[in-house]
């Protein structure tokens, strides 16, 4: 723990990506870096989650270096990552896509 | 979900609406422990003795009426789930039931292997997708109660994803949002834990009981990190294998004999008093240790779980993992009568958004049958009103403030690092009122408008505002409170006074939040 590793998110926002260096302890998540980034950094960073940790939930599905992961269970790499939304979902904002099912929307 | 459920067979057409995905946040879907109720399938049992283990654990100051509630319809919810094929543990063909702290014998149902609150949250999922009578909505987050002549009569809601303001007419409402656990830095919650129920109740004129009173599970996952698993997840651990609690000096500091029975918040102040003294762990917690068990006796028990726990690195008959108290429940909650009603005519509560059932202490096991049996009743008693109710109008919303210049996704952290310095589990008169000097200051903000699409800013800014209203009625209560009794701790006053077996009540007036009791 303590040791200084960083994660370069290379994150797609709309048409553009966009970049972050995010410092992080081993073991630290994805989830965790994007939230990192929305206090530290940039608040208008749009990433949908709810249960934050316990993978319960299932809202933080995005693409990391092109695999469909949950932002939550995959852990930041001291090196660079592509982030984007899911590439078969309406896009919202950001990372957000429109995973609701029809009848919930 | 229940509540939904129970109005719409009771003929009520119902609008169930979700800041997010429908039943996929909140405090159920979490839950890996288990549910309480009198059922008798393992030995005897009657809904009487869970209601004096309910009292015992609530020091007193339980809400007689609601306690009796929960634990009396308790096991016909129990069953109703189980007719749904929630799926409950069972053994030589009956429902199993284990021992759970503060029960006075094996009462407590579960689903394996640590997925009670999934199965739960799927079960009824499945039940209101079914049901044509209930609409679902995503994506509405409500900003505001409707309030005219003092009567609800519905909600202001913003679709999040558009930022679009939403009007919503409603003969009935029920506030079925959860708890505020998201309040402090160390929780076991929801992003949607904010306490926004209460904070939409006190703004429409209800009042909050036993604000003061925030349960903190003892033994929260502290380290090494962990990852897609809940923090709570070692009570049920414990339930089944024992454990035991260490310090650094790896000596047990609780009387139990590697048997998990002390209660939760003797438990929490136990092990702050050890990290107090020095004595913590190496990240300011116990140490809890399984090495008594064998691999296959962990297998056995936990199964899929113990190969989750090897991705993390953990090997439990190799080492033990560090553990420290962390927000899990809040026992208070809006004002209601056994039929949920709030002070408010045509507004409801249920589950953990309701105050009072479990006084000063929640005994482990009796949230998730709160939130069926209150759900329950609350829709049943919000339908029939609603037969003899016309539609009211729908009302726009307004919305006074301007854009944020601070980032709120940072004052938002800055507000649950003040939380669990000053309001966590051991208060005193200094830092609590150096807690609501900067929750003032944070509390100072209009909500502006929503600007057109997914705001993640105006979300924060949502957010803030219930959190730091609800803060301050935490705060303000525990201020008042000049005594000690369960989840509340005055260093100032250790004892427990008799003078002051009573609740407070808050409500929001022109000048603010106002304690009386």
């Amino acid at each position: 723990m303590g040791c200084a590793l960083l994660a370069k998110l290379k994150i797609q926002r709309g048409g553009r990506y966009e970049r972050f260096e995010v410092p992080f302890e081993a073991g630290q998540t994805v989830l965790d870096g994007l939230r990192w980034i929305r206090v530290h950094v940039d608040p208008s960073l749009a990433i949908r989650f709810s249960c934050i940790n316990a993978n319960a939930c299932k809202e933080c599905m995005i693409q990391v270096d092109g695999k469909t992961v949950y932002a939550c269970t995959t852990r930041l790499l001291d090196g660079e990552m592509a982030l984007e939304p899911l590439p078969n979902k309406t896009l919202i904002k950001d990372l957000v896509t429109e995973i609701a099912p029809p009848d919930e929307r | 979900m229940n509540a939904a459920l129970a109005a719409a067979s009771a003929g009520a057409r119902v609008l169930l609406v979700d800041r997010s995905l429908i039943g996929r946040g909140g405090a159920t879907v979490m839950a890996q422990m288990t549910v309480a109720a009198a059922i008798g399938e393992e030995e005897p049992d009657h809904w009487e003795s869970h209601l004096a283990d309910t009292l015992k654990a609530g020091r007193g100051l339980c809400d007689a009426a609601l306690a009796q509630l929960l634990c009396e319809e308790g096991p016909e919810c129990i069953r109703e789930m189980d007719e749904r094929g929630v799926g409950w543990a069972r053994k030589d063909g009956h429902i199993s039931q284990v021992h759970a702290p503060g029960h006075d014998r094996r009462r407590c149902v579960y689903v394996d292997f640590l997925s009670t609150g999934p199965a739960v949250s799927k079960t009824l999922r499945a039940e209101v997708q079914r049901v044509g009578e209930i609409r679902r909505t995503g994506d509405l987050l409500v900003v505001d109660l409707a309030v005219q002549d003092g009567v609800c009569v519905g909600a202001h809601a913003v679709h999040t994803a558009t930022g679009e303001a939403v009007s919503i007419a409603a003969k009935a409402t029920i506030v079925a949002t959860g708890g505020l656990t998201r309040l402090y830095a160390r929780n076991s919650a929801s992003i949607n834990m904010g306490g926004d129920g209460y904070a939409l109740a006190l703004r429409a004129g209800a009042e909050l009981i036993d604000m003061e009173f925030v349960q903190f599970f003892p033994i929260g996952h502290l380290a090494p990190r962990l990852v897609g698993m809940d923090p709570i997840m070692w009570d049920p651990f414990r339930y089944k294998l024992g454990g035991r609690l260490l310090n650094s000096e790896m000596r047990e500091f609780l009387p139990e004999q590697g048997r998990y029975t002390v209660a939760r918040d003797n438990a929490t102040y136990a092990i702050l008093k050890e990290v107090s003294a020095g004595r913590g762990s190496p990240h300011g917690g116990a140490w809890l240790s399984f090495q008594h068990c064998s691999a296959s006796e962990l297998r056995s028990a936990f199964g899929p779980v113990i190969d989750r726990l090897a991705k993390n690195g953990i090997d439990l008959t190799r080492q033990p993992i560090e553990v420290a108290p962390i927000a899990h429940y809040h026992m208070g909650g809006i004002r209601t009568d056994a039929d949920m009603r709030t002070g408010v005519p045509h507004l409801f509560a249920a589950g953990e958004a309701v105050g009072g059932a479990n006084g000063a202490n929640r005994l482990s096991g009796n949230a998730i049958t709160e939130a069926l049996v209150f759900g329950r009743r609350a829709g049943r008693r919000a339908a029939a009103l609603a037969a003899k109710t016309p539609m009211p109008a729908a009302r726009a919303a307004a919305f006074n403030g301007t854009p944020a210049s601070a980032n709120p996704a940072a004052q938002i952290v800055r507000l649950q690092a003040l939380m669990h310095e000053h309001v966590g589990p051991l208060r005193t008169r200094a830092g609590l009122e150096r807690a609501l000097g900067e929750i003032a200051q944070l509390r100072a903000f209009e909500l502006p408008p929503p600007a057109g699409g997914l705001d993640p800013v105006w979300v924060d800014l949502h957010d803030l505002r219930n959190m730091a209203l609800v803060g301050e009625c935490v705060t303000r209560a525990a201020l008042a409170r000049t005594e000690s009794r369960g989840a509340h701790q005055r260093e100032e006053f250790p004892e427990t006074s008799d003078a002051w077996q009573r609740h407070q009540v808050l409500t929001l007036g022109g000048d603010g939040v106002r304690v009386a009791g």
